[in-house]
């Protein structure tokens, strides 16, 4: 709350433009876990 | 007590803002905590029913889902959340995000091209719907206008998310989108309880039940968890339908931007394409990529049913989160006349969107 809505808005379209956003490192990590276990690194995932 | 999350939803929203190199270490306690949580809820689910039956008690199997979700609403409301867990309990939705692409595994391309194409019909619908309604009612409430844009938007689309992305478009005042957020983010914690009731008292199948949850619940995180609590089937339909809703954020946040920006209180829109780009959720693309890549036997029949099992442990820390992040006492700080309209709307559009699908199982026979 104590920064302004401006300076947010502002720090979200430079920083977007640069980096991943965290919906993209979200997709990033499954993909990776998704690899690890197609190709026998991670065997088993029990429940 | 006062330690609790000031302004959670606000919280969030400079998490998410923030770069997530230099947040690596600051949220390592507060996922240990999101994992703790939600393995005892696992513990808990495994054992109470079998403790109940062995002393003859009369005792309601509760499932994991919902003992995750009230250890957290627990914490959240009496000890409050210390502060070193914040950040790692924000990342909740990044564990949400990951639990839904791992999810696309046990999806086939064909199911989620027919049944996403049932769900895109009826959210186009839902959300024209649910934007009328809610624009109405807060010209009746004589609710701001911008404040009246963010609850349609949170109550059409896709909640917090939506809202923080229509905030940023039209620029709101940052006042509205904390109204908004916690009128959305009271009524999904209500609607985690009194969904799963009414779909058993009106005898839902799994099928209707997760549609009616993935239109009508408005944050991603409780309609997934709205919908595991039915069933595990309903859960992965809830997933499926909110996933299609999710899909349409961008759209409904560029129309709304090119009105704001018409009325001269809004930037005006340069590359609508980047536009939209940019409010797309990605998470979308990858659950549709994972779906294709198990379609056509990328992974073998053991190695779905690992990455099923990762997607319930990431929905597990999500709802452990929900939980945590749930504060009754700030929520009804945010005042009652957005409450109203948010629940007023939620109400409506609840019913509206289960004729709906009570239309449409009658038509497709589920």
């Amino acid at each position: 709350m104590t920064t302004s809505n401006a300076t947010l808005n502002k720090k979200s379209e430079q920083s977007s433009t640069t980096k991943f956003s965290w919906d993209t490192w979200a997709v990033l990590a499954a993909f990776v876990a998704a690899l690890l276990i197609r190709f026998g690194v991670i065997k088993h995932i029990p429940w | 007590m006062s330690e609790t999350f000031a302004i959670p939803q606000v919280k969030e929203l400079e998490f998410k803002r923030a770069q997530p190199n230099l947040q690596f270490l600051r949220v390592i306690p507060g996922i240990l905590l999101l994992a703790a949580i939600g393995y005892a809820g696992k513990l808990l689910e495994q054992n109470v029913g079998k403790y109940a039956k062995s002393h003859h008690w009369i005792f309601p199997n509760i499932e994991y889902v919902l003992w995750a979700i009230l250890l957290g609403l627990a914490i959240s409301n009496t000890v409050g959340v210390p502060a070193i867990f914040r950040a790692g309990v924000a990342t909740y939705e990044f564990w949400l995000k990951v639990g839904i692409v791992l999810l696309g595994a046990r999806f086939l391309l064909g199911d989620v091209l027919k049944l996403g194409g049932v769900s895109l019909a009826l959210v186009a619908i839902e959300i024209t719907g649910a934007i009328a309604f809610m624009t109405l009612l807060g010209r009746i409430f004589h609710l701001k206008p911008k404040l009246t844009t963010l609850l349609a938007v949170g109550s059409a689309v896709c909640g917090v998310s939506a809202i923080i992305a229509t905030q940023g478009a039209i620029d709101a005042d940052e006042e509205d989108s904390s109204f908004a957020i916690a009128a959305i983010l009271a009524l999904g914690a209500l609607a985690l309880f009194t969904f799963p009731l009414i779909g058993h008292a009106l005898h839902l199948s799994d099928h209707a039940y997760g549609l009616w949850a993935g239109l009508a619940v408005d944050n991603t995180a409780e309609a997934s968890a709205a919908g595991a609590l039915y069933s595990d089937a309903a859960g992965k339909l809830a997933v499926l339908a909110k996933t299609t809703r999710n899909a349409m954020i961008g759209f409904v946040v560029l129309a709304y931007a090119i009105y704001w920006a018409g009325q001269g209180q809004a930037r005006t829109v340069k590359n609508k394409a980047a536009f939209l780009w940019q409010k797309f959720p990605k998470f979308v693309l990858g659950f549709l990529l994972i779906s294709i890549l198990a379609t056509y036997h990328f992974f073998s029949k053991d190695q779905v049913i690992a990455l099923a099992n990762l997607s319930r442990w990431a929905f597990l820390l999500t709802f452990a989160g929900v939980g945590l992040r749930t504060n009754f006492r700030e929520m009804r700080k945010q005042g009652l006349r957005p409450f109203a309209v948010g629940a007023i709307g939620e109400v409506v559009i609840a019913v509206f969107t289960l004729g709906l699908v009570i239309g449409a199982q009658k038509i497709w026979g589920w």
